[in-house]
């Protein structure tokens, strides 16, 4: 897009409907005369109902960032909590009532060819999503409408959700700007520019709010990718951490020449946090040109890496790569996520990722040591290396054509997976196709970004399932076939269940021990987000976002899914 | 200075050469036009360039001005006049052209179709006479004695918004946490950016920016 579109890009919020009898007088007010009575004295009057100290909105605050894993009212974390679970405490819902799950109300949003994938931040009496990379909705829970959307500008892309911190929201646009909106009003607070949109920047991960900051990483299309930490209430840039290193610094060493001044290294999902070690973790992408490995010789650090970084600083505290030097564009952007198990007799603060290359890592978070990595899905790349780590096998990566499992899509991508404390079980959306890889040094997407090579999927179409791996062993306990790649994010309760929607459109809920399919929705096209739990007024609901996006539809080497982008939400009882 | 024989060394067109084709035409002559192949060597013939070179910086130009509207302008006076917006004129840090540059500035891709030279020149010269829609800068204090500066957009009664260029931040503020608010009547847009320019390199810049023009791209 050009500059003058940047320029232009409104921000300031719009009414589509309010929802009249769900608000209070004064949020009325607020929300209808910022539109109409703009200019008058009347408009500055509402403007401060909604920014004044006695506004009746529930702030969010740390501590209760903090506490998010045993609160079972709300879900003000993209993945939950700090951890990254995508597990919720709450058991009202449970595996004796699930059966009688029912709709309560849809909300039709707007389609894009990303898919619809926003993870939503609900609480009190309002549900947040994003739509498309420019917009953000806040639902009236009581009737599925809108009472204001924001929109931060006419660019679109792939996002998957929204932070919340005090009466701020935050969220990262399709061209590249966090921007930070009351959460009340919709009024914008401060909106800045991450980096360039037309070098190939994006912000399509949920920030995260750590302490007083926000944490977002790029979707970097070709230009060098990093981690950004801002002042939550400034917008002021605090920190940045580069992914790829740059010449003479310390992991310099590990590209041939300049290479990694071009190198790629996204970290375009969302991270985790460690409060008592201080710590943040997040995965990072691939390196570049994607399949032309001899132009940029070395392990490229820090690419398809965990990354533990001072939240304060933006300082390195370790690294562990997945893929050293990747042929394949497996980006190890997932969710590094955090539990404490026994682990070969021995209680460890680890991290779990369920990595694109097809390997679960189990990481000692402390320190970033190897304790085991297994593949989760079907894998014909690695042999094992020192510790057990999976190692390119030498005949794969000497070759000019590759065949290879997983293809380019992973064993697992972004969709979230979900970790039971209660079963001890990482639950994993997965899928298996293979794909021969060509390399051809001289192509490219555009100018700046060379891929380097072709991609032949398999004849075979995509299958799929969710895997169920016992992290204490790495052992599968069960899996359940999802009747195409598995692009559904999970999440696991106290309830005794694990939900999950998939490529079929079925959103279903689980026997989380055994598998057994409990209850199940169809929603009228392939699923590509995590559903959630929050309670509003006492009683729990599940919330899903529905719609397909062309990456699943284009790897899936099966029939097309319908476009169509709705968020459903579910309860015990019918309304 | 010199004779009136041959084409000033100081005109648009002697500036607008490469120092490669100027180097060729004192060592193969312009035979066509009376102008004979002087037999140099190689370094007798760079230290000329450079000498024709110093003069065109030192002496200005009496004839080599501002591009003029519908006449043809060397390719290579507009090249180095991109060079200059991009290097050292610093314009790029704050001005697009064609998606390159920076965001904070008026885009200015299709500048030439809007201004003449003349007009151009004129803005860069005194950047406050005439300030773009929505880069109007105003100073704010705040209740606690801040005082703030910035480009504003989207004022409204209760809210304002100022943008930061260093941090490319636009922040909301609300016109009950102001003690003061006036619009600047002068831009953010730096004076005296033309100063470390010679006229030469002015009239580059001037060329590249006068070749802006929506069927030029």
């Amino acid at each position: 897009m050009g500059a003058r579109d940047i320029r232009v890009a409104n921000e300031i919020s719009s009414v589509r409907r309010a929802a009249t009898d769900s608000l209070t007088p004064v949020r009325l007010s607020a929300v209808l005369l910022a539109l109409l009575l703009s200019g008058c004295d009347r408009f500055n009057e509402a403007i401060r109902a909604v920014t004044s100290a006695a506004s009746p909105v529930p702030d969010i605050s740390n501590q209760e960032l903090l506490t998010a894993q045993q609160d079972v009212g709300q879900w003000i974390h993209y993945s939950g909590n700090y951890r990254g679970t995508r597990y919720s405490p709450d058991t009202q819902i449970n595996r004796e009532n699930v059966g009688g799950l029912k709709l309560v109300w849809k909300y039709g949003a707007k389609w894009h060819q990303a898919g619809f994938e926003t993870t939503a931040i609900a609480y009190d009496d309002r549900i947040y999503i994003t739509v498309g990379g420019n917009e953000l909705i806040r639902l009236d829970p009581a009737k599925g409408t809108p009472v204001w959307s924001f929109t931060a500008g006419p660019a679109r892309s792939a996002n998957r959700g929204a932070a919340v911190l005090g009466h701020r929201l935050y969220m990262g646009t399709a061209d590249a700007r966090l921007v930070c909106v009351d959460a009340d009003s919709g009024l914008l607070l401060w909106d800045r520019i991450v980096d360039d949109a037309r070098l190939g920047y994006r912000v399509t991960g949920a920030p995260m709010i750590v302490k007083d900051k926000v944490l977002v990483g790029v979707s970097a299309n070709g230009a060098r990718g990093f981690i950004d930490a801002y002042d939550a209430s400034t917008g002021k840039r605090a920190w940045r951490f580069w992914v790829v290193p740059g010449p003479g610094e310390p992991g310099s060493e590990t590209w041939e020449g300049n290479s990694m001044l071009t190198g790629g290294g996204s970290a375009w999902l969302t991270g985790t946090y460690d409060p008592e070690l201080d710590l943040v973790y997040w995965g990072t992408g691939n390196p570049l040109p994607f399949f032309d490995g001899d132009a940029r010789k070395g392990d490229n650090l820090y690419t398809n890496s965990i990354v533990a970084l001072d939240p304060d600083t933006g300082n390195l505290a370790w690294h562990f790569q997945t893929t050293p030097h990747d042929l394949f564009d497996w980006d190890g952007v997932a969710e590094p996520i955090l539990v404490d198990e026994t682990i070969n007799g021995r209680s460890v603060k680890a991290i779990v990722q369920a990595n694109r290359n097809g390997y679960v890592f189990v990481l000692d978070r402390t320190n970033g040591e190897l304790i085991y990595a297994t593949p989760y899905t079907r894998v014909n790349w690695a042999n094992a290396g020192p510790g057990g780590k999976p190692i390119i096998k030498p005949e794969i990566a000497g070759a000019k054509v590759r065949q290879v499992y997983p293809g380019v899509t992973g064993g697992s991508n972004w969709p979230p997976k979900a970790y039971s404390p209660r079963t001890h079980m990482l639950y994993i959306p997965s899928m298996v196709r293979g794909a021969t890889y060509v390399s051809v040094p001289s192509l490219r997407v555009r100018d700046n970004v060379r891929t380097g090579g072709i991609i032949y999927w398999n004849k075979e179409p995509a299958e799929g399932s969710i895997e169920a791996l016992d992290v204490r062993t790495g052992g599968i306990k069960w899996s359940f076939d999802t009747q195409g790649p598995n692009w559904g994010g999970l999440l696991a309760t106290a309830g005794g269940l694990l939900f999950g929607g998939a490529f079929d459109g079925y959103l279903r809920a689980f026997n989380d021990e055994t598998g057994e399919v409990l209850w199940e929705f169809q929603t009228g096209t392939g699923v590509y987000a995590p559903p959630t739990t929050f309670r509003i007024g006492g009683k729990q609901y599940i919330g899903l976002a529905s719609g397909y996006g062309l990456m699943g539809n284009g790897s899936s080497g099966r029939d097309q899914q319908r476009h169509q982008a709705i968020y459903y939400l579910f309860s015990l009882e019918e309304h | 200075m010199g004779g009136s024989m041959g084409p000033s060394l100081l005109s648009t067109q002697a500036v607008a050469l490469t120092d490669a084709d100027l180097a060729d035409m004192i060592r193969d002559g312009r035979p066509d036009k009376g102008m004979p192949a002087l037999d140099y060597q190689p370094g007798q013939i760079v230290a000329l360039v450079n000498f024709i070179r110093r003069l065109q910086r030192d002496q200005g130009t009496t004839d080599a001005g501002l591009p003029q509207e519908g006449t043809a302008v060397a390719p290579s006076a507009i090249d180095r006049g991109q060079a200059l917006f991009t290097g050292a004129a610093r314009c790029a840090e704050c001005h697009s052209v064609n998606e390159e540059g920076g965001l904070t500035a008026p885009d200015l891709t299709h500048i030439a179709d809007r201004m003449t030279p003349e007009q151009l020149l004129d803005a860069i010269q005194k950047p406050s006479q005439s300030i773009a829609d929505g880069y109007a800068a105003s100073e704010i204090v705040m209740r606690d004695g801040t005082t703030i500066r910035g480009w504003s957009r989207y004022e409204t009664a209760a809210t304002l918004q100022l943008y930061d260029p260093q941090e490319q931040l636009w922040t909301t503020y609300f016109q009950k946490d102001l003690v003061q608010r006036r619009r600047l009547s002068e831009s953010l847009m730096p004076n005296g950016l033309l100063d470390s320019l010679t006229d030469v390199e002015r009239n580059n810049l001037l060329a590249f920016l006068a070749s802006l023009k929506a069927e030029a791209n």
